[in-house]
């Protein structure tokens, strides 16, 4: 009796599994689902605030271009954060010296990233290898540099007094409003770049992940290729960049540094770089884990300061890493897929 | 149509080793060509170099009459020449039918971009397109394995998926490097016979091949390197009763 009651709800757990692993919109509602439960259960949750909620889904959508970039086309880039900054940093300029609109700002700020994307993209892709690595690292420093020299972009001390995004006149006044901005935005950004990934145009980043000799010798520029994958790379992590200039109203030099842009690589490699879910859920995981490090490090060792929280991610990222290959959603996912079949096996086995 | 293939004076040098040395041939009659020579004698580096994989220290490369020079990998596929890889190159998270669908969407990405904002036009491209690698498959004999990953097939599976889609880029001069190694007698049989019927529909075909009994019995025309030089040209019978070629391959199998 009770392991009929069990049988079934087993049956209906793996037809429930099979339906997600096969529906993408299915999986697009069930993110959606939790997106919208994100403010319930963060406020109600020892720290987590509403405020890491809008970090999470702006990092997430900053390192959302790694999937296609990095996780496909097998690209490694630490130029994200300067995509981020150049963005964050024209949407400040613009809103507090010439007072233009704060959604114009952002347009332009994503226009400008996307530009230099493209521009850098175009000379140093014609390079091959490892050196694109550093490549990108030099670029990233470069901006890291200049945000820190520049006096345009106020130096070490940044930009303070960013107005608020006020989209159709509504302005986005607290965390919980940013919050659902923040959240419509990061779904949107998954279902254009797993269309994207879906797409002949996604296929070419498979393939040249796989193989960039034999992509070529299909007739693919992988220079091509690889400046637009790039370039629409640089365009997310920028959108984010303006979205987090509007929403804590101040830009300071280290939005642009290495270590930001080190992070946004964590969170596709941590979440799983080779679907879109991997940007979320690396965001989750690592905000997650620098949030309580933040708070616990100084209770367990009281002389500590903001460097151990590196260490943290270190560890945690090694951690991950050991147990779960393909970060975590690939583990979720490769999980679901083993449950799937194991039923299936037990389910053929009872026929016979 | 047959392709005229040149090749003046082509060298390259790897730090003091010439790969290729000096070599000049032309080839307009299309056919089977047999590409054959010991280990490290430069066959790799040729195919290598008439891709564009590999620039030329010296020396010049035309098809058509068309210079290919300078040209990048991707310029010389859509010209006409495609290849496969002694060290198999499929794309293994892909699928064999998308493996063999790149080199044609690479043709037209205005297509594949219709194709996505739904124009019935793009659309019908794209099924032909479909249709027409499926056939490719067909014909290498493997179509039933279009959906799977091309990176879960056996080894010599994933040797006519690189075949079918060096097919696919429509290439006047298809370079087959080592396509037989590892395959069983059977299979090689096949293949061959595929070999000989695509060079019959006006693709010329450059055969690199170990298995020399393979390349004389399928070849109009062989070429035989050693130390990045030709050592003999002709027909196949003439280069088997060449001494020099018995010399070159003392100690290697020859039948
Ligand atoms: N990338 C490379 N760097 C240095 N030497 C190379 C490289 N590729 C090939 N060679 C050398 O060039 C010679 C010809 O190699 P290859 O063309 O692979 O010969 P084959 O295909 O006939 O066996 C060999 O001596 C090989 O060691
Ligand atoms: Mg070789």
């Amino acid at each position: 009796m009770s392991d009929d009651a069990l049988a079934a709800a087993e049956r209906s757990a793996t037809s429930v599994l099979h339906a997600v692993l096969r529906s993408r919109w299915l999986r697009y509602a069930i993110f959606l689902g939790v997106l919208a439960l994100v403010p319930a259960v963060f406020t109600r949750v020892p720290f987590y605030t509403m405020s890491v909620g809008v970090l999470m889904a702006i990092q997430a959508i900053a390192a959302l271009g790694l999937i296609p970039l990095t996780g496909h086309a097998g690209q490694i880039s630490l130029g994200q954060a300067a995509f981020f900054a150049i963005s964050g940093y024209t949407s400040a300029l613009l809103t507090t010296r010439w007072h233009t609109n704060a959604l114009l700002a952002m347009i332009a700020g994503m226009a400008l990233s996307a530009a230099v994307a493209y521009l850098v993209g175009t000379f140093i892709f014609r390079a091959q290898g490892q050196y694109l690595v550093l490549a990108t690292l030099s670029f990233g420093l470069l901006v890291s540099y200049l945000a820190n020299q520049l006096p345009l972009t106020g130096a070490a001390d940044g930009i303070p007094g960013i107005p608020a995004l006020a989209p159709f006149g509504f302005t986005i006044s607290g965390d919980v409003d940013m919050y659902y901005l923040v959240a419509l935005v990061l779904l949107i950004a998954v279902i254009v770049v797993d269309a994207l990934l879906r797409s002949p145009v996604g296929k070419a980043l498979t393939a040249l992940g796989d193989s960039p000799v034999a992509t070529a010798a299909a007739g693919v520029s992988i220079a091509g290729l690889r400046r637009n994958a790039f370039t629409l790379a640089a365009a997310l992590s920028a959108l984010a960049g303006s979205l987090y200039a509007h929403w804590s109203t101040y830009m300071d030099p280290g939005q642009a540094g290495i270590l930001s842009s080190v992070q946004l690589l964590i969170i596709a490699t941590i979440g799983g770089q080779r679907l879109v879910w991997g940007a979320p859920v690396g965001a989750f995981v690592v905000i997650t884990f620098s949030e309580a490090s933040k708070t616990l490090i100084p209770k367990v060792i009281p002389q500590a300061t903001g460097n151990y929280e590196i260490v943290v991610y270190g560890i945690a990222l090694i951690v991950i890493l050991l147990f779960l290959p393909r970060g975590v959603g690939g583990g979720l996912i490769g999980l679901a897929g083993r449950l799937a079949r194991a039923v299936r096996g037990r389910e053929a086995t009872a026929v016979d | 149509m047959n392709c005229a293939l040149e090749v003046s004076s082509a060298t390259v040098r790897y730090g003091g080793v010439a790969a290729i040395d000096d070599l000049s041939f032309q080839h307009e009659d299309g056919g089977v060509v047999g590409l054959i020579g010991p280990n490290g004698a430069g066959k790799t580096t040729l195919l290598n170099v008439l891709s564009g994989a590999v620039r030329l220290t010296t020396g010049r490369i035309s098809l058509q009459g068309r210079d290919l020079t300078s040209r990048k990998p991707h310029q010389i596929a859509r010209l006409g020449i495609t290849r496969t890889f002694q060290n198999l190159q499929v794309f293994g998270s892909l699928s064999v039918l998308d493996n063999v669908l790149l080199p044609r969407v690479a043709r037209g990405w205005a297509t594949a971009v219709g194709d996505m904002v739904l124009l019935p036009q793009a659309h019908r491209k794209v099924q032909a397109e479909r249709a027409r690698a499926l056939d490719l498959l067909d014909r290498v004999g493997i179509a039933e394995y279009a959906q799977q990953p091309a990176g879960s097939l056996a080894y010599g599976l994933q040797r006519r998926v690189e075949i079918a889609r060096a097919l696919a880029g429509d290439p006047e001069l298809i370079l087959l490097d080592e396509p037989l190694a590892g395959l069983s007698a059977s299979e090689s049989v096949d293949l061959t016979e595929l070999f000989t019927k695509v060079s019959t529909e006006g693709i010329t075909v450059l055969l690199v091949e170990h298995d020399v009994a393979s390349v004389l019995s399928v070849s109009k025309r062989v070429l035989v390197l050693d130390h990045g030089r030709l050592l003999a040209d002709g027909t196949p019978d003439e280069v088997s009763a060449n001494p020099e070629v018995r010399a070159a391959y003392l100690g290697e199998e020859w039948t």
